[in-house]
């Protein structure tokens, strides 16, 4: 690896990863997503490392890796599985659980808006960006996401 | 605002967040050499040609895909018959296979991914939603998995074959062998004891040294689903990467030319070209054989910024035609496993 790309990419790696992972659900999948778009970065690394916020590039490629995988995703293992369950000391396990379900069953680039706004604390314009959308078609998806994810919580509580 | 439901969305993606993977191997494979690419030649296929091994298939693919998995150690049956080696096409080793299935289940699904490989058994489609067997092999990815099931809750282990195994719900891991991780799956199937069907399928696997031929060349990190109803009634798809891009490849069992397209000729063959979307390539290889490429990523949305040199709009027909030549294809796919056990 170029001294350029080996300190990015051992910075980045982990920011990455867990980005990923929130994004898939899956563990694995994100692993194959992150190598493959640090791979992909690695090859293109003279014209990635000049841009002005490379980390954010590679955000966008993670994303866009994610949205691609719709055939790759079918196939794949529900790995999630293979996660044994994390010790909780808390009472709100199930409820987060129960979430994380409802924000799994929103349309991919609503649940990617989600995640960039609730997760990485993007603003409209930084999740613009990543999507490759326009600010208002980010709104939208928030509130789209928000509206069923609220309306899935009072069915939730009804019961 | 709702404030419970915005707390309670960022609390569980930083829930989840905690499952996030060591970054050691996704690094690690940041330093492995790349394998030398070698430009293929498009497969020229005869036309009608009805053996596997009539099919003038002219690659310079040398040494194994990489990825590729090691040869089983055991001799193992099949009812599925071989397929007919072709010189210079690459093949995948399944390297196991279960022994029993669920009455009326026949194998109809192949994936080869960058992860290892996964077979399916249904009673009929394998659509979403559809009962299915999975069956997989994870090869790749067995270093970060094997721990997992190593490390499962008390409760949750098991031993397949004197393996160590564990449930993840009614999913059944199992380290069959070092770098090797298997697992078997029911999907939407009812009216089973799904647990104790999922544990006689596991129990009945065994080694199976069959290889599948690969239906169009791959790289370094293959991707292709093999997928239908019968050996005259399947679907191929997956993707290829050619310059770093990432092109969607389908071979397609039909003589028509895409809307609005334009014909053209790749290496001599018809074909036809179409601008729409981000660009699609057919190329006729035989009176009832298509492949079709078109990109699969790097798609931008115009009113959006774009770092100069780094995204495609939609590709050319120029270089649709590089992808397109530089694609191997199996003209005579091996398909003869669909509908089998």
């Amino acid at each position: 690896m170029s001294t350029g790309f080996e300190e990015f990419a051992a910075a980045q790696v982990t920011p990455l990863l867990r980005y990923a992972t929130v994004l898939t659900g899956d563990p694995h999948l994100a692993q194959d997503v992150v190598q493959e778009v640090l791979i992909r970065a690695q090859q293109k690394w003279a014209r990635i490392g000049s841009v002005d916020a490379p980390a954010a590039y590679l955000k966008r490629m993670v994303t866009n890796e994610y949205l691609g995988w719709r055939r790759r995703l079918k196939a794949h293992l529900p790995l999630t599985g293979v996660d044994p369950p994390q010790p909780d000391h808390t009472d709100h396990y199930d409820e987060r659980e129960a979430m994380l379900q409802r924000i799994d069953r929103l349309p991919r680039k609503q649940k990617a808006a989600v995640v960039l706004r609730y997760y990485e604390g993007c603003d409209d314009a930084e999740i613009a960006t990543v999507l490759g959308c326009a600010q208002v078609t980010v709104r939208s998806h928030i509130s789209r996401a928000l509206a069923v994810l609220r309306a899935d919580e009072r069915v939730r509580q009804s019961l | 605002m709702n404030d419970t439901t915005e707390t309670l969305i960022t609390d569980a993606l930083r829930q989840r967040a905690e499952r996030t993977p060591p970054p050691g191997a996704v690094l690690a494979a940041l330093h492995r050499p790349r394998r030398a690419r070698k430009p293929l030649l498009l497969v020229l296929a005869a036309a009608g040609t009805t053996a596997a091994a009539a099919a003038l298939v002219v690659t310079t693919v040398n040494g194994p895909t990489a990825g590729q998995a090691p040869p089983a150690q055991q001799l193992g049956t099949t009812s599925a018959p071989a397929p007919v080696p072709v010189a210079d096409v690459p093949t995948r080793a399944l390297e196991y296979r279960p022994g029993v299935m669920l009455d009326g289940y026949t194998e109809r699904e192949r994936t080869i991914g960058p992860w290892g490989t996964s077979r399916i058994y249904a009673p009929g489609a394998t659509d979403s939603g559809s009962p299915v067997v999975r069956f997989a092999v994870f090869t790749t990815i067995a270093g970060d998995m094997a721990p997992k099931v190593e490390n499962a809750s008390v409760g949750d282990r098991t031993t397949v074959g004197g393996a160590t195994a564990a449930w993840f719900g009614d999913n059944l891991y199992w380290n069959v062998a070092p770098g090797r991780v298997l697992s078997v799956s029911l999907e939407h199937v009812t009216g089973v004891d799904v647990r104790a069907q999922t544990r006689r399928i596991a129990d009945s696997v065994a080694a199976d040294t069959t290889s599948m031929r690969i239906p169009f060349s791959l790289n370094e990190y293959p991707y292709v689903e093999v997928r239908g109803s019968g050996a005259a009634d399947w679907t191929i798809a997956g993707t290829s990467d050619v310059d770093d891009v990432r092109y969607d490849v389908e071979l397609l069992r039909i003589a028509e030319a895409p809307a609005n397209s334009t014909p053209t000729t790749v290496d001599g063959k018809p074909a036809h070209y179409t601008a729409d979307g981000f660009g699609l390539l057919a190329v006729q290889l035989a009176p009832n054989l298509q492949v079709r490429v078109k990109p699969n990523e790097f798609k931008t949305v115009k009113d959006q910024p774009v770092p100069p040199d780094l995204e495609t709009e939609h590709a050319p027909v120029e270089v649709l035609t590089r992808v397109a030549a530089a694609l191997s294809v199996d003209a005579n796919p091996d398909v003869a496993w669909i509908g089998t056990l």
